[in-house]
């Protein structure tokens, strides 16, 4: 389709100001958007969450968020992707601490204590069926060299690291979770999150692609991260 | 790194990572605001805790999310900024034709429809790609609200069967402060929707809404808020709170943005709904 053509040569940026601008294209823009990053929103959910349905509830709640606070954003902080996951995760922390008043459905579990363990992430993983283009091949390598990063640390310090992410416990939570004094469970989430930064920097990895944050001073301007050749027509 | 008798940097990892209970994080937010050395220590950690988003692998979600997001954005989208007497033919003709009453109005919607497709049409063929893109999203935009007015249609105009009466069309007529200003009401009495079509409204001052007022003896009721473009013309639907038969009039005001819970403007159209 010719909409969709064209609304695919566009950066995650420029949609974000179509969006913003409320002109005509306004759902256009959001609709490409969720098509390019509903998947890593709903996986994110779906691995902190363990249940479908409260997941898709975060999922439309995210895009919401972008539809109605899109001019929060800021281009050439972050990149979209990465604003947005945040939504995502602190609705989840939202959630989850909620629920720890009550009975707990489903406590969030570090990967290896899981009964699922036939995958690290917890759920099965789900073939991506959104359009393969160069990006995704980029966050896919991201993904799994993080993904090594994370399951090479050590597993007390993995596990508090996930626990705090995944689970949105509160380092004192963790500490009761762990069995282990509050310092102890500080020392493992600084070293483990210490490591982890160590590694994006050495790799290059780090989620603000090399370029995307070099363009202070335009914030109207598409980032040159988000308008490169992989996306053009 | 100093030590942490100086910097919390202990903590520094937790409050990345949105892990410290609350009192403890405002102290930390207090102590980062004046210490540039522990803020770039955070940056580089919350660079890594936006990294541990990306080792989750994606997973496609169910198609109903996107329906359910773009019909909440939709419905937000029609709120804010309603209606435009656009109508596609392509949906909107037949169900216009089986009205009796309402017919030769809905018809004319249809006409003009068509027409404002027709030079959307053309003005996609000789736009450049920026106002290709947005010229085809306002289209997109305008199915979506000829869906919510067939749908309206659809309840107040269904196919024709035993102990379902035809909709009712009642005119709304201009005051003496836009005597221009022609228009009609069609709805079933027992219904709650209705779709108000109206013509030659003046063009609004900014900041200001046209407001539709249901009445009941001397109580009004807001019926929804638009805008008008250059043509003067709008198709407005409304939903009552209920039945429509239950109303005695109708009324039209112009209204500070957003709108107000009661008129404050004088009566620029109004209209009598007969009684169920």
């Amino acid at each position: 389709m010719k909409r969709v053509s064209s609304l695919q040569s566009l950066g995650d940026d420029q949609l974000v100001l179509l969006l913003r601008a409320r002109e005509g294209a306004a759902e256009g823009a959001l609709d490409e958007l969720y098509t390019r990053h509903s998947a890593a929103v709903y996986g994110l959910a779906r691995r902190m969450l363990r249940d479908e349905r409260a997941a898709e509830e975060i999922l439309n709640e995210t895009f919401w968020r972008v539809w109605r606070h899109a001019d929060r954003y800021e281009a050439g902080r972050v990149r979209f992707a990465t604003w947005l996951l945040r939504i995502a995760r602190n609705l989840v922390v939202s959630e989850l601490r909620r629920e720890a008043h009550r009975p707990r459905r489903s406590d969030p579990r570090p990967s290896d204590e899981s009964s699922e363990g036939d995958d690290p992430h917890g759920l099965p993983d789900v073939p991506d069926t959104s359009p393969d283009v160069p990006d995704q091949v980029w966050q896919a390598e991201q993904r799994r060299a993080l993904a090594s990063g994370l399951a090479a640390l050590p597993a007390e310090q993995r596990q508090a690291v996930e626990l705090a992410y995944f689970g949105g416990l509160t380092h004192v939570e963790i500490a009761a979770r762990q069995g282990a004094p509050l310092s102890t469970v500080k020392t493992r989430l600084a070293l483990g999150l210490r490591k982890l930064a160590a590694q994006l920097c050495s790799q290059q990895m780090a989620p603000e692609r090399p370029g995307v944050s070099a363009a202070p001073g335009a914030p109207g301007a598409p980032g040159p991260g988000e308008s490169e050749v992989w996306r053009g027509d | 790194m100093a030590t942490s008798s100086q910097h919390p940097t202990d903590l520094l990892a937790a409050y990345a990572l949105d892990a410290l209970e609350d009192a403890e994080r405002a102290d930390l937010e207090t102590h980062l605001a004046g210490c540039a050395e522990c803020r770039v220590e955070v940056a580089r950690l919350t660079a890594a805790v936006d990294a541990l988003a990306e080792t989750v692998a994606p997973v496609t979600p169910p198609a109903e999310v996107r329906r359910r997001l773009m019909a909440r954005v939709a419905a937000d989208r029609a709120r804010v900024a309603p209606t435009v007497a656009v109508t596609d033919p392509s949906t909107g003709a037949p169900r216009a034709r089986s009205g009796r009453a309402a017919g030769p109005w809905l018809a004319g919607a249809v006409s003009a429809g068509a027409i404002a497709l027709a030079v959307v049409g053309l003005w996609q063929a000789v736009s450049a790609r920026r106002e290709l893109v947005s010229v085809q999203a306002e289209v997109a935009r305008l199915r979506a609200q000829l869906d919510d007015q067939s749908n309206a249609l659809a309840e107040i105009n269904p196919e024709p069967q035993p102990g379902v009466a035809a909709p009712r069309v009642e005119a709304l007529q201009g005051s003496g402060q836009a005597p221009a200003v022609t228009g009609r009401l069609v709805y079933q009495p027992t219904g709650r929707a209705a779709i108000a079509l109206l013509e030659r409204l003046p063009a609004l001052q900014p900041g200001r809404v046209y407001q539709l007022w249901l009445l009941r003896g001397n109580t009004p009721t807001s019926a929804g808020t638009f805008t008008v473009d250059a043509t003067g013309r709008a198709t407005v639907v409304l939903r009552a709170p209920e039945r429509l038969g239950t109303y005695t009039g109708i009324g039209l005001t112009a209204e500070p943005a957003p709108g107000r819970p009661t008129p404050t403007g004088p009566i620029l159209a109004a209209g009598s709904l007969a009684a169920a």
